[in-house]
């Protein structure tokens, strides 16, 4: 798992509770019983701190699941495993 | 009547037997206690105390102390009691808020000098003259205890307490805890409280032996002492039990299993540590009592009679009621604030106008609870420090009583926190079983989810070595809050 994959599951972990094998990136609000509006905040706000990188407004309401996180940090140049 | 009437009551039937046991094993009967007592008072008259007046005493648990205590009630004079710990700062707010002439205390206490009226407890006292038995409780005076609320959540407030008062609360104790004349209770509370101060008018009402102790300390010698003594009852308070169980298990049920009952207070108990205590003492009575200093004793119950209600802290006691929510429509399974109503009520706090405490004669405690369809009372919390997320509420307790069944958990506390997007959020300080770590913190917080709806699981675990509580046992959540923002 690369160090960026590490971070972000770590910040999941932290925000979500959920366990390390959920960490897929299937998985979103569907699947996560703990992803609610409030969490997406505090994930934007994680991510922000984490990654220097703040969302806009859309991308945040876009968070549909931890492939779409880790999509927008792409776009942004910060590396994830495929 | 005057509570102390009890005592002379008590002292004329069974003069030789002894009522108090000193921590060092000095024993006085209940003959002694009234003449020391009617000495003390006849030192109080000659500095002017008169029925009516307002006299404080700071003392730690001592027979000395409950001498004072005595003359002082003897003389109709109404008692404040101020914890002998406490700062100067809070002796002057009690002296002044009351208009108090006279304070006495054991010793010169160079810390307090400076306020006016100090009464030393004289170590001669044998060489003042008895006070005459016909002046004594004279009657004139309804009001016999002022007791400070401790300030933890604000302004300490007098709350007024009469004879009539305390003496149905020592009815209504004695009723239903079967206590009796053959009781020895061994007490560590400190009797600058009203837990363990009504103890002391019960025993003395009955004529059982009390044996002091200064505090919970040295707990191996006390719990031996229990047993070497014959001890039938010991009160105490949850923190109390908690480290007698959790480090003095084996000792407990070898020196306790004679006791007949015992008696928690002043603070929920895990539901776990009432089953330990069950299991380890299989024939001990474990009372719990809900009550407030305005409403002692509201509600009781007998654990070993209702294991399927550890959650709760009984239903009302001989003459009080209660009911959450409003007097007229009360709440049954739902939260609200708790109400109590009975002859045990204060009628209010010394200097300020009640009426925004009491709702058509009901009490309003400030406590939250919910009662159930066999009218349990389960206490909840406080009423100001019950935590709003984003409009959804919750008590502290309700997280507290989760985390207490994590076993990496040995104490803790939850306080609401401001928070930019919900208004509040949960933190929990916990007192961890060993080193904490993230991981550790991740798991409790994973135990909270699988427990609790998720708004309610801490969104913020804080570890510390202890948590800050009251000499009752309460947490200070107002100082845990302060340390997230020093």
């Amino acid at each position: 798992m690369s160090p960026n994959d590490l971070k972000l599951r770590n910040l999941l972990v932290e925000i979500l509770l959920i366990d390390d094998d959920q960490y897929r990136d299937e998985n979103g609000p569907d699947s996560i019983e703990t992803w609610d509006s409030l969490a997406m905040v505090r994930i934007a706000t994680a991510v922000e701190e984490s990654f220097g990188y703040g969302m806009t407004p859309e991308e945040m309401v876009s968070l549909d699941s931890i492939g779409n996180i880790k999509a927008i940090l792409r776009s942004h140049d910060i590396r994830f495993d495929v | 009547m005057n509570i102390a009437g009890n005592f002379i009551a008590t002292a004329g039937r069974l003069p030789e037997k002894p009522f108090l046991v000193a921590p060092n094993g000095s024993i006085f009967t209940y003959s002694q206690i009234l003449s020391r007592a009617r000495r003390f008072a006849t030192l109080l008259a000659s500095r002017g105390a008169r029925p009516g007046d307002r006299v404080i005493l700071t003392f730690p648990n001592s027979v000395d102390y409950l001498c004072a205590y005595l003359g002082a009630l003897f003389l109709d004079c109404t008692v404040l009691i101020v914890d002998h710990r406490s700062r100067p700062a809070h002796l002057e707010y009690v002296r002044d808020n009351c208009q108090v002439s006279l304070w006495a205390a054991p010793g010169e206490r160079t810390e307090f000098g400076h306020i006016p009226g100090l009464v030393v407890f004289p170590s001669d006292l044998d060489r003042i003259p008895e006070m005459p038995m016909k002046r004594l409780c004279s009657g004139n005076n309804p009001l016999a205890l002022i007791m400070y609320t401790s300030g933890a959540t604000g302004i300490p407030k007098g709350v007024c307490l009469s004879h009539d008062n305390l003496q149905h609360t020592i009815r209504s104790i004695t009723q239903w805890a079967r206590i009796d004349e053959d009781d020895r209770e061994l007490t560590t509370l400190s009797l600058a409280h009203l837990f363990g101060l009504a103890h002391t008018h019960i025993y003395w009402t009955l004529g059982g032996t009390l044996f002091l102790e200064e505090r919970l300390k040295d707990i191996p010698r006390i719990l031996e002492k229990i047993s070497r003594e014959r001890i039938t009852s010991f009160p105490g308070t949850p923190g109390g039990f908690k480290i007698i169980i959790d480090k003095f298990a084996d000792l407990f049920a070898t020196h306790a299993r004679g006791l007949k009952y015992i008696i928690v207070n002043s603070a929920p108990m895990a539901r776990e540590y009432i089953g330990k205590i069950l299991d380890l003492l299989p024939e001990t009575r474990f009372y719990m009592y809900y009550g407030l200093t305005e409403a002692s004793r509201s509600s009781c119950i007998c654990y070993n009679d209702h294991r399927d209600k550890l959650e709760t802290v009984g239903r009302p006691t001989p003459g009080s009621e209660i009911r959450v929510g409003t007097p007229s429509s009360p709440l049954v399974q739902e939260t609200g604030e708790i109400l109590i109503r009975g002859p045990h009520l204060t009628s209010g706090y010394w200097g300020l106008d009640s009426t925004p405490y009491f709702n058509k004669g009901w009490f309003r405690t400030g406590d939250l609870g919910s009662m159930d369809s066999d009218g349990f009372l389960t206490w909840k919390g406080r009423l100001k420090e019950q935590i709003n997320i984003d409009g959804l509420k919750l008590t502290p307790m309700e997280v507290e009583t989760v985390l207490m069944e994590h076993a990496g958990v040995l104490d803790c506390a939850v306080v609401g926190a401001p928070d930019e997007m919900t208004g509040e959020s949960v933190v929990a300080f916990i007192v961890p079983r060993g080193v904490p770590d993230k991981r550790l913190e991740i798991d409790i917080r994973k135990f909270c989810k699988s427990r609790l709806e998720i708004f309610k699981v801490p969104t913020k675990i804080v570890f510390i070595e202890e948590i800050p509580r009251t000499d009752t046992g309460k947490s200070m959540r107002i100082s845990l809050k302060d340390r997230l923002f020093p």
